[in-house]
């Protein structure tokens, strides 16, 4: 399983840097990764069917118990044959569907490390290597929506996204932290085995995980960067927004929902209702749809809601009618997709309103479409219909007329499943108007790979026992209960078939009288269109936060220099002392000080005190200069002639070298700008700081100086008696080498600041 | 603001920069064992250079250190480094000390260590700076640069 | 360490902001060499009660030595600052020589920024934003 990750991972790389060379057969290339998924699906399949995980460790820290953990179960298994089917189907496709774009390489480099980080989603055992995968997964996804990154549209689609997804990914840390935390382990086996108990705290944990899995499988409220995204190019959205990466939310619900129930009584109630909302808004919003991709785009967020009620409720029997669906929506949808995008790419336009007769002009892709389009509204004898006869019963069972809400959302389903078809492929004035005008003829990979989904979702339809085992198995793993349900191709005269077979009739009705449903939408639409929607509170919070900085940057930078070293001075004055003071203060231990150091002291406060009220520049540098000769004096008080000496030569020099400069400049300051009390209020809060600070940190030493060692070893191991000239030039030289090599790097820029100039003016005066 | 170098004062500052020098050189080469070093020894050496410039002017500077400063601060860095690699040839570590020690006629035993080396490297770099920031700095200001 | 001491390297400190806290290039490098005062003060304070100098001649007492790693440091450091100070100086010299003057002047750049108001945009109900997505 790792070197099913590596593979992606190298892949990715490999096509990214070769990619003038590969132009779009980077897709080919790079279908070699999903390629390898399914082998190892293939090789490690059976066994994990039969209920033995396969588990992997792979060490990459592990003295700071930082290990890979993979865990690939039977319930994992079914994502990953997702993954691994679409993601070789679509990345053949794309190989034909784009031009020779120079970009396309990064575009196909970014899908197959997409598609990495899915596989690592799906099959990381630790909890924050899965958020790794996650937020991995939504880079890719902000990179591959904003691939036309020259269209306003798409940047912003692709932000959008970023931020919806993104924001839900840092709630998902949050709680995946305090689970984590309150567990005492990370390992997501573990934690399922043994699940925290419920409390407040937990609560909120559970809720920021459900905020995460809301946000990334497109549920209501957060539904709406979905269709934005559609702004990507037609393989991108096939792949991440309708196969595999809206379906990570799913996925996380599934596998964690054991454990919410555990702790959260109203996980399952919250899961219901935001799903139906979700199915049954996604499926209005795709009947006023015009454009194909974005009708498909609302259709996958019903269905996404209807996945993510009957994955995430907890229950198995609905968990059951869940995979098999999401099993048949896989196929069905990215195959509608891709269907979308050869339209596309040769009519020109994806407009309903705008395409006509291409049931003629574009037979093999008609009749894909028409397989898709059945399984998607359930028509009998496909896969969409027995996995939705699974999923009604696993409702009728639960009773509650849940089946009557779902069974509305199908009726929305077959009108808008028709709208597709008809907008699509149909003539809509028979004899008056003249067929779509089309490119050269589709070239093959266009055609075949959608084939090939449509036809694996044809043959699962008429032999549901080719996947029934695998969807028994994963059930079975993640909920240790028996067989749940079943998938057949007739099931009988059970309650289901009734519900099925209403909202299919009520839909082919609702669609004869087309024209009825538009005004009744088209009433609604404009009435709602009145009421908050999720779109107009993204753009209203986006521009409120950038209103805040505004004013918040406004307030803070403001241009001026003593503000800003006022704000870093109090900030580096206050975080900090609120640390250090919490413990109390108390310098009862230090001396008051002799005499000698109170003269000198005096001295020193006196010089720095006049220093306040100075006007003339001259005079100012004299008393710095006093103010060094005082501090040279302490030096030597406290036992350091180095230090003295070269703090009496320094002080020399510095004056000198101001002498030097204040020939140039004016007598006197001008009168400070800056408010007097500000700069009282800091400069007293700095002094207190130093004072206390220094109370609190020379009264707390605890262990011996590292420097008794210096001692010790300056006269055997240096040959020096001064230690302090020992540490400088030998035990720390180092150090010295790099200071003097500052020293003259510092030289060099006075000399280069000063001279130019100066030379400049005395040439030209 | 023209001055013309002060004979006098001049002469003065070129008779103390013998003894001056002599001072620095002896900070330097004692500090391994008592109070001085190369820092030490170096601002002494720094303090002629800003005598001279008082006494007159940056043209009585080139007269009595006739080296340009970046001559210096190359040289002090170059020795600096060499003593440091000296013992990684000789079989230590960078920079890890190690002495000789040789009995002279007159003098008496002599123990030469090795951080002395690196030592004189850092006494050219701070000399070298001195006389770079004197020079950079003390040019003459022409009438209208001079604010009032 | 002593009470007078940290005293007067609190004091420093503070005068030290008192003056940087201010326009003129000048200040700020008087204001600035005070506070590496305080600063050096400070660390060697750190270093104890003091004791006799670190020069381990014949009849010093190692252990009554004052620390010398702190005099190490500060003595790096009071070098280091005369080397900061110079520049600063030299900047203050090219500031007055080029402008006429050496006060930090307001950055215009952060000015107009702080100015700057980002329009609020309301969304248009009418507007659907899904027909722009090509």
């Amino acid at each position: 399983m790792f070197l099913v990750l590596l593979i992606h991972a190298a892949l990715a790389l490999g096509v990214v840097a070769a990619r003038s060379r590969l132009g779009r057969s980077s897709f080919a290339v790079g279908a070699f990764g999903p390629l390898s998924l399914l082998v190892w699906l293939i090789t490690n399949g059976r066994s994990i069917a039969d209920g033995i995980p396969h588990r992997e460790t792979i060490g990459w820290v592990p003295s700071l118990d930082l290990v890979l953990d993979l865990r690939v179960d039977a319930y994992a298994l079914v994502f990953l044959y997702v993954i691994a089917v679409a993601g070789i189907c679509i990345l053949l496709y794309a190989a034909r569907y784009f031009g020779s774009d120079p970009k396309v390489g990064t575009f196909a480099g970014t899908m197959v490390l997409f598609g990495g980080a899915m596989v690592g989603l799906v099959a990381a055992d630790h909890l924050l290597a899965m958020f790794l995968f996650w937020e991995l997964t939504t880079i890719t996804s902000y990179l591959l929506i904003g691939y036309s990154d020259q269209q306003e549209s798409a940047r912003s689609a692709a932000l959008h996204a970023a931020m919806v997804t993104g924001g839900g990914g840092l709630a998902l840390l949050a709680g995946m932290v305090m689970i984590g935390t309150e567990s005492g382990t990370f390992t997501i086996s573990e934690i399922l085995a043994n699940p925290p108990s419920g409390s407040a705290k937990m609560g909120i944990a559970w809720a920021l995980v459900l905020i995460g899995a809301v946000t990334k499988s497109a549920q209501f409220p957060f539904h709406g960067w979905l269709p934005g995204a559609m702004a990507a190019p037609t393989p991108a959205s096939a792949y991440l927004h309708s196969a595999t990466m809206v379906k990570a939310g799913i996925f996380l619900v599934g596998r964690l929902a054991p454990a919410a129930l555990m702790a959260a009584t109203w996980w399952q109630p919250t899961v219901l209702s935001i799903g139906f909302v979700t199915m049954i808004i996604g499926g209005w919003q795709a009947l006023r749809q015009n454009d194909l991709k974005l009708l498909l785009a609302y259709g996958t967020v019903s269905q996404l809601g209807f996945l993510f009620l009957l994955v995430g409720s907890g229950e198995a029997k609905l968990l059951y009618g869940g995979l098999a669906l999401l099993v048949a929506h896989a196929l069905f949808k990215a195959t509608l997709f891709m269907v979308v995008g050869t339209i596309d790419h040769e009519a020109g336009t994806r407009d309903l309103r705008r395409l006509s007769g291409l049931r003629t002009s574009l037979p093999a892709v008609f009749w894909v479409a028409v397989l898709a389009a059945a399984s998607m509204a359930a028509l009998p004898l496909t896969f969409g219909f027995v996995a939705k006869e699974a999923a009604f019963d696993g409702l009728v069972k639960s009773g509650g007329g849940l089946v009557a809400l779902a069974s509305f959302a199908s009726i929305l389903t077959v009108v808008y499943t028709g709208r597709f078809l008809i907008g699509a492929f149909g003539r809509h004035h028979p004899g008056h108007e003249p067929a779509t005008p089309l490119g050269p003829a589709p070239r093959n990979a266009l055609v075949w790979a959608p084939i090939v989904l449509a036809a694996a979702a044809a043959v699962l339809g008429l032999v549901p026992g080719l996947v029934a085992p695998a969807i028994d198995a994963a059930v079975v793993a993640s909920r240790a209960t028996a067989k749940a349900g079943k998938l057949v191709l007739w099931p009988g005269l059970v309650p289901a078939l009734g519900w099925s077979m209403v909202s299919l009739v009520i839909g082919s009705v609702l669609l004869w009288q087309n024209a009825l449903v538009q005004r009744a939408t088209d009433i609604v639409g404009s009435a709602s269109r009145r009421l908050p929607s999720a779109d107009g509170a993204f753009r209203r919070s986006v521009a409120g936060l950038l209103s805040f900085a505004d004013r918040s940057s406004g307030l803070i930078q403001s241009g001026s220099l003593p503000r800003y070293i006022a704000i870093i001075l109090l900030v580096a004055v206050f975080v900090p002392a609120t640390a250090l003071f919490r413990g109390g203060i108390s310098g009862g231990s230090m001396p008051v000080g002799g005499l000698l150091e109170a003269i000198l002291g005096l001295l020193i406060v006196g010089a720095a005190a006049t220093l306040l009220f100075t006007t003339r520049r001259f005079a100012a540098v004299l008393l710095l200069g006093g103010v060094g000769y005082g501090v040279a004096g302490l030096f030597a008080v406290f036992g350091g002639p180095d230090l003295s000496l070269t703090q009496l030569l320094v002080e020399t020099l510095v004056v000198a070298l101001f002498a030097l400069v204040l020939r140039y400049l004016p007598a006197t300051f001008t009168p400070a700008r800056f408010e007097r009390t500000m700069r009282l209020v800091v400069a007293v809060a700095v002094a207190a700081f130093v004072f206390l600070g220094g109370l609190v940190a020379f009264s707390s030493r605890q262990a011996a100086p590292v420097s008794d060692r210096y001692v010790e070893l300056s006269v055997p191991e240096a040959q020096g008696a001064n230690v302090v000239n020992v540490i400088l030039v030998d035990f720390r030289g180092f150090d010295t080498l790099g200071e003097i090599t500052v020293l003259a790097i510092a030289t060099l820029g006075v000399s280069g600041l000063v001279l130019p100039i100066v030379r400049s003016r005395r040439e030209s005066p | 603001m023209n001055r013309r170098p002060s004979p006098i004062l001049e002469h003065g500052v070129v008779s103390a920069a013998g003894p001056m020098l002599v001072f620095s050189i002896y900070l330097l080469a004692a500090g391994h064992n008592q109070p001085g070093g190369g820092f030490a020894g170096g601002l002494v050496a720094g303090v002629i250079v800003v005598l001279a410039w008082a006494a007159g002017g940056p043209d009585t500077v080139r007269r009595i250190i006739p080296v340009r400063s970046s001559v210096l601060l190359g040289l002090g860095l170059v020795v600096a480094t060499l003593t440091g690699f000296i013992s990684l040839v000789v079989g230590g570590g960078f920079l890890e000390s190690g002495y000789v020690e040789r009995t002279l006629p007159l003098i008496g035993t002599v123990k030469v260590v090795s951080p002395l080396g690196f030592d004189i490297g850092v006494y050219l770099v701070v000399v070298g700076m001195s006389l770079g920031l004197v020079r950079a700095l003390g040019g003459e200001p022409t009438e209208e640069e001079v604010g009032s | 360490m002593s009470l007078i001491s940290l005293a007067v390297a609190a004091i420093l400190f503070g005068v030290g902001t008192y003056l940087i806290l201010q326009r003129a290039l000048s200040r700020i490098i008087i204001g600035l060499g005070l506070v590496s005062h305080g600063a050096n003060l400070l660390i060697v304070l750190g270093g104890g009660f003091g004791g006799v100098p670190p020069i381990l001649s014949d009849g010093v007492d190692p252990a009554a030595v004052a620390d010398p790693l702190p005099q190490a440091m500060v003595l790096t450091a009071i070098v280091i600052t005369f080397g900061v100070t110079a520049l600063l100086l030299a900047l203050a010299l090219r500031s007055y020589l080029l402008t006429g003057t050496d006060e930090v002047e307001d950055d215009p750049e952060d000015r107009r920024v702080a100015r700057e108001v980002h329009p609020v945009v309301e969304p248009d109900p009418d507007e659907d934003m899904h027909e722009v997505v090509a």
